[in-house]
């Protein structure tokens, strides 16, 4: 799968799992894993990324399993933000989507 | 590599970021690996997982629009002190460790050649001091040319010295003292800090091989020069004596040229080569002084009362004469009749 296409969607893609609910780093790589194959490393930096732009909030929950986990949660900012990716996406894929049929339909 | 190294790693290359931040995100990254392998993984997979960490760091850092290659100089120059000051801690124990390896017998080897090494200085700078003081009379009544010229020489002379006594040392203790040294890896960044104790990089052992071959290459042309030069003279004294005594000249032996022998010559040399300048003072001054003894007869004639300085100039002349003689004779042998010349 082209790189560039994974990087360019995987902002968003992780925007849309965290609208859902709040979720902690390890937990936020697995969901995005089963969309799209990504190497987890570049996870992390861009959630510090997001984070720092506001669109992100962290928060600290006791956990069963060991130390009390890092949870993110997404603000209001952050749901502007997915929202407009959203929508750029969609209309961008509308559009290469068309030109696709017109090429293979001449 | 192991989770240490990959949290280690990232901790030296996130020092830019502040301790929050930085500790926070390796606690993520621990987090992270921890619950890989609770899932089955082994710790060499779980952080494979990452991909290259260099590339890593940089998406880190570009998350807060940093320039990727960017060290404080605060900690990049904590770290090279740090490398620094291990680095003469390790020079420092190398060098014990070697010496405790040596038996007493080697040890007392080594005193003997520190000891060759330090009279060898010695002597040397005493050749020069003692050189130094012979000429500083000369050259300083020649007013302040002569002085400044002085000063030169000497001070280049010093540098000379002082060079060359370091190089000695230096090879010394490198090829006895450190035979197993490894220097220590420097620090990973992107300036490397200038290696010390980086020795290899001064080819010292190449150099002084390529200086002994020299020297003894020199020294055993000079001694073949020499044995020629006396062979000659002594086939032409032979021939010289044959003709008069009226026989065939007898065939002279390639002389054998003892190592004192030589010595001496180079040493009678080395005086005559500096007797060499003293010749041309000297001999300047006479000429210029028959000059103005010429000119002081001159004005004697012509009736001028200068007599008395005339006549210390004539004295003056006539010594110089004599002294530009014995320097000739000195230098260039000429008219010694009973002693060998070479």
């Amino acid at each position: 799968m082209n790189a560039q296409f994974k990087k360019g969607v995987l902002e968003m893609v992780v925007l849309l799992s965290l609208a859902r609910k709040d979720m902690y780093g390890y937990e936020i790589v697995s969901e995005v894993s089963k969309i799209i194959e990504v190497n987890e490393g570049t996870i992390y930096p861009l959630l510090k990324r997001l984070t720092n732009e506001k669109f992100f909030e962290t928060y600290l929950r006791e956990s069963s399993e060991g130390p009390p986990r890092k949870y993110y949660h997404l603000t209001k900012a952050g749901e502007m933000y997915k929202d407009e990716l959203k929508n750029e996406w969609l209309q961008f894929n509308e559009s290469v989507m068309t030109f696709i049929k017109e090429c293979d339909s001449p | 590599m192991t989770k240490k190294d990959f949290l280690n790693f990232l901790e030296q290359r996130l020092m830019v970021l502040n301790d929050t931040e930085r500790a926070d995100l390796l606690n993520e990254y621990e987090e992270h690996i921890e619950m890989k392998m609770a899932s089955g993984l082994s710790e060499e997979e779980a952080i494979a997982g990452f991909g290259d960490p260099e590339e890593l760091v940089k998406e880190l850092l570009d998350a807060y629009h940093l320039n990727t290659d960017y060290q404080p100089s605060g900690s990049r120059s904590a770290s090279r002190i740090a490398w620094y000051v291990k680095s003469c801690a390790h020079f420092v124990s190398s060098m014990f460790d070697t010496l405790f390896h040596y038996s007493i017998r080697d040890l007392f080897k080594l005193f003997l050649q520190a000891c060759f090494l330090a009279a060898f200085l010695g002597v040397i700078l005493l050749g020069g001091a003692f050189l130094g003081s012979l000429l500083h009379g000369t050259f300083w009544h020649l007013g302040w040319i002569g002085r400044l010229f002085y000063d030169m020489v000497a001070l280049f002379a010093w540098i000379i010295y002082i060079a060359l006594a370091i190089y000695l040392v230096i090879f010394f203790i490198k090829r006895y003292i450190l035979i197993d040294y490894q220097p220590l890896e420097p620090p990973a960044g992107n300036s490397q800090p200038k290696e010390l104790f980086r020795m290899e990089n001064l080819h010292l052992d190449e150099h002084f091989d390529n200086a002994k071959t020299y020297a003894g290459n020199m020294a055993e042309q000079t001694g073949e020069a020499f044995a020629r030069m006396k062979q000659k003279a002594a086939e032409s004294r032979e021939l010289r004596a044959a003709r008069r005594e009226g026989r065939e000249p007898v065939k002279v032996p390639f002389p054998d040229i003892s190592l004192g022998e030589l010595c001496m010559k180079i040493i009678v040399f080395c005086c005559r080569f500096i007797g060499f300048f003293f010749l041309l003072m000297a001999g300047c001054s006479a000429l210029s002084l028959i000059a103005a003894s010429a000119a002081g007869l001159v004005f004697v004639v012509m009736g001028y009362k200068i007599i008395g300085p005339f006549l210390m100039l004539l004295g003056c002349a006539l010594l110089s004469i004599v002294i530009t003689g014995l320097l000739l004779q000195f230098v260039f042998g000429i008219g010694g009749g009973k002693h060998e010349t070479v």
